[in-house]
């Protein structure tokens, strides 16, 4: 919920590079990270709507929006970047990121073409920088989280 | 992998229903409720946003600094002359009044709001407010700062928030006029990016850079007068039939907080 808030206020008001700054991303792969799909998915909905309730301009449903973002980075995290280190955490962190840009993009084609509705896009680079933030901020996550929890270890079995 | 699946489903009904009850209005409520509880959290950080955008926009080259300070002292030398003649006439203005027992009648009530949130597009001037449908607010009602500067219009409402459309976005146009002159000379529209061009101008009107320019005063629920910006630029040839030029807003619309809506008094 602050994260949401926090970018449909802040981010949208901060000049370069402060704007840059979209938290809700970050936390959520850090939760799939964690193990816990089901609190990632709940976050994604409220962060969503957050920003759906907020933005002074339409947000694009950004609640159904970080949900897929984040049913598919559950899906990498499973079947691809399996191992949860340090490297797969930030994989996926910029996957999430330009997944995010990509949904935006169909939904200002379709909503331009099909609903007559605006959904006004920042420029591509910014969503670029915003991609490579995430993974910055997915990492300084991650090492924190690293000095807390044993989840990231690997578990080697001895005979 | 039927775990998943059916989480993706759960996932995907709540959104439909979400959806639905959304496009249906049954949650409007409920929505309107979680703006005004978020509104107090949105401001303090738009705010520090915007606080943070202007100081780092206060760091600029030495060559930036100089023609910036040339350019304010050709403008003020203009301004200052302007300045006595308008001082004068306001006393003169004064003296008759008084003389006549003429009463001035204010028809706008101002409503204070704070800024809760903006666009993130560059092209796109918007801001949502901590005002809405509740405090009396309609569409279509005036937004200023300061002391009379006006930045734009109200363009959607909700009950206790509303967006307003500011001068430099593109689908914003409002009716303009000159200074002391009380007939309208053309139309300002917006054109992104934090311009603003006053267009369908007769050529005939001695309009001229560093004039200012106020509302016409046609529109309903817009007042007359309410200064809106100065003239940056002439463009058109004098064969033609309209002259354009472009308008450089009085405030920097970046770093608006606070806005007053003008709203019509209402007789009792």
């Amino acid at each position: 919920m602050a994260g949401g808030i926090f970018e449909s206020t802040f981010a949208a008001a901060a000049p370069f590079p402060a704007n840059i700054i979209r938290p809700v991303l970050p936390c959520l792969v850090m939760l799939v990270l964690l193990t816990r799909s089901k609190p990632a998915l709940f976050g994604a909905g409220i962060a969503g709507a957050c920003l759906d309730l907020l933005s002074a301009t339409p947000a694009g449903f950004a609640t159904a929006r970080l949900l897929i973002v984040m049913l598919c980075v559950e899906y990498l995290a499973e079947h691809v970047a399996t191992n949860r280190s340090l490297f797969s955490a930030m994989a996926l962190a910029f996957f999430a990121g330009i997944l995010n840009w990509a949904f935006l993009l169909l939904e200002a084609t379709l909503g331009n073409l099909v609903l007559s509705s605006h959904i006004f896009l920042e420029p591509w680079s910014t969503y670029l920088l915003i991609a490579l933030a995430n993974v910055a901020i997915t990492a300084s996550l991650f090492l924190v989280f690293t000095l807390f929890t044993k989840r990231f270890l690997i578990s080697i079995k001895t005979q | 992998m039927l775990n998943r699946a059916k989480t993706a489903l759960v996932a995907f009904g709540a959104v439909l229903a979400l959806a639905i009850l959304h496009f249906t209005g049954l949650i409007l409520p409920i929505e309107n409720g979680l703006r005004y509880t978020f509104s107090p959290v949105g401001s303090f950080l738009s705010s520090m946003g915007t606080g943070l955008k202007s100081k780092t926009q206060d760091y600029k080259s030495l060559a930036e600094c100089q023609e910036h300070s040339s350019d304010v002292e050709r403008r003020l030398g203009t301004v200052s002359v302007d300045y006595v003649r308008l001082k004068a006439l306001e006393e003169e203005n004064s003296v008759l009044r008084t003389m006549l027992g003429y009463l001035q009648k204010k028809d706008f009530d101002s409503v204070m709001a704070r800024v809760i949130s903006r666009s993130v597009a560059p092209e796109k001037s918007i801001v949502m407010i901590d005002r809405g449908s509740k405090d009396g607010l309609e569409i279509g009602l005036a937004v200023i700062v300061g002391e009379g500067i006006y930045v734009g219009k109200v363009t959607g409402i909700q009950e206790h928030t509303a967006t307003v459309t500011l001068i430099p976005d593109p689908t914003s146009r409002v009716a303009i006029s000159l200074t002391g002159q009380h007939k309208l000379i053309g139309l300002l529209e917006g054109k992104g990016n934090g311009t603003a061009v006053a267009t369908l101008i007769p050529q005939e009107e001695p309009i001229k850079e560093n004039d200012i320019l106020v509302t016409a005063g046609t529109d309903e629920k817009i007042p007359g007068d309410l200064a809106i910006g100065m003239v940056n630029r002439i463009i058109g040839q004098p064969i033609d039939p309209f002259k354009s030029a472009s308008i450089e807003p009085l405030v920097s619309l970046d770093f608006v907080e606070m806005v007053a809506i003008l709203k019509p008094k209402t007789n009792k």
